[in-house]
């Protein structure tokens, strides 16, 4: 209706020796696109017409420049209101400041010059205002589950079914997968495509915080809480309010946090360190782990009242290695995107590069693809990827060792230290896994350990 | 109004240094707000009459506080105190003895100046 770059204000002023004033003031900026109003009831009834700006004077024949504020701001609270007015009375302008007013001018020598940097700041602010919606729009869409997720191997669309019925619901959900399979990916979607999706999207990764701050981190503090509380601070809960908290590897929290946070997610509100007030929450709350949380249960390091209390629906994401042919579709994603973020010609893999990005095992997964086919794409002298340009770095080579020559003895410690490390020296449930005996796990450990195999296992 | 009172004003001189720095000398402009000036403001006095007569106070506040921008503009500054301190007084009702003579300075001093601004438009706004 309006063109680009032209803003819609209007000018609610009843002196009409004045109201020409004003509009001069705005006839200088060929950016703005004016309309007047006498009375209050006037424009009111023209804010269907979705005006940026509104400049409102105080004193009006029919309600006072206080009232329309109220009502405008009822209608939208996006809408700039503009306060001109000859009272200069500190305290009118403050109260009408806090109600929402964007700015209070007084009608005296310097209105001019305030008018226009006044609705020159509020273009800029309604521009950012515009440009975070088109960004939200464009993650949201970046986030739709075709466009986020890529796959059509049958392990992924059980993920993909998972996903349908998260989204419907506000349910907790429970991420499972090894590192690298693109579990804040899946948390995102689910945010995304839900009716929380214009609401903020917070995720902490609590093995990247210091233990003794994440209780500050997660639930905030008062000024004063604690040595260096030096300002009030909101925690992610609150940062996330509405939204939704995707709690990152929540295998790795305390057990005495792992309190906190059971009683916040049932009572759902918090108190911040060193406060009283009980912050009331609505938040919907996605956790994460690379963690067996029914083993960390059976150890005594996962509360079982919290476990159940987030277990909700839980979504398992298969690794890399066994999604088949998602590999390539994936890798074909990724290297247009690196092209096309690097501003590269597309290029393609070759069909034996392809053979080799199928036979490795990616203990990295996703992740792991990513840096090689980026790397690939730099190495290649062309643009056509041959298996030459691909190289694994992975640092757990246990998934490719038949390409050794090793004995059946040597394979064994091999696979055992794989899945020991696989599974954080979890001997119980290793030997689950192999379906071998725990005693002959920790035979093969002592003789590993002899042989200088064993230096992080717990026995 | 008084002829006593009368006698014993004289005419503010109107000054458009105001209203010209407001626009940068742009005379289109200066010409419509002198005219929009004289246009509206004989409604405004009489108004101002009827309320003092009335000896609704705080509808007299509010109606000298509509006329301080426009008197501004014509630059009748010892005028506009008078319309500041009318104001306070009016919605403070305080001193409201003082009204009636600070009523009739503000109308004699604004009625003075339209035939100014008239001789002005006539002259230097052609």
């Amino acid at each position: 209706m309006h063109p680009r770059n032209t803003v819609q204000i209007f000018t609610l002023e009843d002196d009409p020796t004045y109201l020409k004033f004003l509009e001069y003031v705005f006839s200088l900026n060929p950016d703005l696109e004016y309309r007047s109003f006498k009375t209050g009831k006037d424009c009111l009834d023209h804010l269907h017409l979705k005006p940026a700006i509104i400049t409102v004077d105080y004193t009006l024949p029919d309600m006072s420049g206080e009232e329309v504020l109220r009502k405008i701001k009822a209608f939208d609270p996006n809408i700039m209101v503009i306060i001109i007015s000859a009272q200069e009375n500190i305290g009118t302008a403050v109260q009408l400041l806090k109600l929402g007013a964007y700015d209070y001018i007084t009608k005296d020598e310097e209105t001019k010059s305030r008018l226009l940097n006044t609705i020159n700041n509020a273009r800029k602010n309604i521009s950012l205002v515009n440009e975070i919606n088109s960004l939200k729009q464009e993650i949201t869409q970046k986030y739709q589950f075709n466009k986020s997720i890529i796959g059509n191997s049958p392990a992924m669309h059980h993920v993909y079914r998972m996903l349908e019925k998260a989204v419907k619901t506000n349910i907790t959900v429970s991420i499972t997968g090894e590192t690298g399979t693109g579990k804040e990916v899946i948390a995102k979607a689910i945010h995304y495509n839900s009716d929380k999706k214009e609401k903020p999207f917070v995720a902490v990764n609590l093995a990247a915080i210091p233990k003794d701050l994440i209780e500050s981190e997660l639930f905030g503090h008062e000024k004063g809480a604690f040595t260096g509380a030096a300002t009030r601070r909101i925690g992610k809960f609150e940062e996330a309010q509405e939204g939704t908290i995707f709690l990152d590897e929540i295998g790795e929290m305390e057990l005495n946090l792992q309190a906190k946070l059971l009683r916040v997610i049932q009572e759902r509100e918090l108190t911040r360190i060193g406060g009283n007030a009980v912050v009331k929450l609505n938040v919907r709350i996605i956790v994460a782990t690379h963690r067996d949380l029914a083993e960390e249960v059976k150890a005594g390091n996962f509360r079982e009242d919290l476990y159940y209390r987030l277990l909700g629906l839980p979504i398992q994401l298969p690794a890399l290695r066994e999604r088949g042919h998602d590999i390539l579709l994936i890798a074909k994603f990724l290297l247009n995107q690196f092209c096309k973020d690097n501003h590269m010609p597309a290029m393609v893999l070759s069909k034996t590069a392809q053979e080799k990005l199928l036979k490795y095992h990616y203990p990295g997964n996703v992740r792991e693809l990513k840096s090689v086919i980026e790397l690939s794409a730099v190495m290649a002298d062309d643009q056509q990827i041959e298996p030459e340009d691909i190289h694994f770095n992975s640092v757990r080579k246990e998934g490719n060792f038949t390409l050794e020559e090793l004995s059946l003895r040597e394979y064994t410690f091999r696979i055992i230290r794989h899945f020991l490390e696989k599974h954080d020296n979890n001997v119980l449930l290793v030997a689950k896994k192999l379906q071998i005996g725990k005693s002959t796990i920790y035979r093969y450990l002592k003789e590993m350990e002899e042989e200088d195999y064993a230096e992080k296992a717990t026995y | 109004m008084d002829d006593k009172l009368n006698d014993s004003l004289v005419a503010e001189d109107v000054d458009l240094t105001y209203l010209s720095s407001m626009c940068d000398g742009d005379k289109t402009f200066m010409r419509d707000m002198i005219v929009s000036f004289i246009d509206e403001i004989p409604l405004t006095l009489n108004s101002l009459s009827a309320q003092l007569n009335s000896k609704d106070w705080i509808t007299l506040g509010k109606l000298v506080h509509k006329m301080k921008p426009a008197i501004q503009f014509i630059g009748l500054k010892r005028t506009y105190e008078v319309v500041r301190e009318t104001e306070v007084n009016c919605k403070s009702e305080r001193k409201l003895e003082k009204v009636p003579q600070d009523i009739a300075f503000i109308i004699y001093n604004i009625q003075s100046a339209i035939p100014v601004l008239q001789a002005k438009l006539d002259n230097d706004f052609k």
